[in-house]
């Protein structure tokens, strides 16, 4: 099944992604498809964006790398800050997941009347 | 490029009309550079050039989105450089017009130096305090506004400056004063205006750089 990521999740996804090491904007979108075997995918030209907002907040920093072949490319890496925020936005992440778990859980077990 | 995705990237360009120069520029390398990537990997995939270049755009998104949420982007940031400009140019002027009082309550009502210690040794005191005072105004202002620290200091002075002038013009001439004062009296304004803002704006560029490097903003590399 593939679905796509909630613009409001995509800042958090980025900055959990940053946390395994520096990338520029099409490793992220890859790395983010390939971590959910395909099943999440963003639109692309939004990520950009959300890059922006990041660095604009100071939780990540952006450096421009020459290419030997093909295209310059801005890669990303996480702030102090961004470590900081990258704990509490994943965690946050993660206790809605258990919440949706718990309420769908309940649901299914309701026998109708 | 495919000629394709040029044209695509045109029409993205084109809806990047309220960005300066620069920062359009820095946005359409970076999605070129995305676009390029994402086409070499359909066709290393076993799609054909026309296929690759008629799917990337699709993934990526309608140039009306794609240049909506660039601009609003942008303008985010153009209105958090302002509420930090504004918010430390205000701290700033704050600051210096508070200073002269605590320096006064200090000095006369607690240290009283020119009660027990020679004149030299007081103003050598008074012109130590001011001093660190100014870089320490300039290192706050840089910590905690470090987008426009330093223009906003350099106001901050300027004002200052100013108010002084305004203030003590009007204290001055109701005394009779001695030939050439007032040319004196401007001159020592500025020149103290200079130091001032000079060590305000060494204080706001140290503030500003180790928030940046090794502070709240530093990059640190990924564990891991």
């Amino acid at each position: 099944m593939r679905r796509e990521l909630a613009k409001g999740d995509l800042p958090a996804l980025v900055l959990a992604v940053l946390g395994e090491g520096p990338r520029h904007g099409y490793a992220l979108a890859r790395e983010v498809e390939r971590l959910s075997d395909g099943a999440l995918h963003l639109r692309e030209g939004t990520l950009y964006p959300a890059l922006r907002v990041l660095e604009q907040d100071g939780l990540i920093v952006g450096t421009w790398e020459t290419q030997a072949k093909g295209a310059d490319r801005k890669v990303y890496a996480l702030t102090e800050a961004g470590w900081g925020e990258r704990e509490k936005r994943t965690q946050a992440l993660r206790d809605y997941a258990t919440l949706l778990q718990m309420v769908l859980g309940r649901i299914g077990h309701a026998q109708p009347a | 490029m495919h000629s394709r995705l040029e044209t695509y990237l045109d029409e993205v360009a084109a809806r990047l009309g309220p960005l300066p120069a620069k920062a359009r520029t820095d946005e359409l390398r970076e999605m070129r550079a995305h676009l390029e990537a994402a086409h070499a990997a359909g066709v290393e995939r076993g799609q054909s050039e026309d296929e690759a270049a008629r799917a990337v755009p699709a993934q990526f998104g309608t140039p009306d989105v794609v240049g909506a949420e660039t601009v609003a982007a942008w303008r985010r940031g153009v209105s958090l450089n302002r509420r930090s400009f504004w918010g430390a140019a205000a701290f700033g002027f704050g600051f210096l017009l508070l200073l002269p009082r605590l320096l006064h309550l200090l000095v006369v009502a607690y240290f009283r130096p020119f009660a027990f210690h020679p004149p030299v040794w007081a103003m050598s005191f008074v012109l130590s305090w001011e001093a660190i005072s100014y870089l320490l105004l300039g290192g706050i202002v840089g910590v905690l506004f470090p987008r426009r620290a330093v223009s906003a200091v350099a106001l901050a002075w300027g004002a200052r400056t100013v108010w002084s002038i305004v203030l003590w013009v009007p204290l001055w001439t109701r005394v009779t004063q001695p030939n050439g004062f007032w040319p004196s009296f401007i001159l020592q304004q500025v020149a103290w205006s200079v130091a001032g803002v000079s060590l305000s704006l060494l204080g706001a560029w140290a503030g500003r750089r180790w928030r940046r490097r090794g502070g709240r903003g530093g990059v640190r590399v990924a564990r891991g």
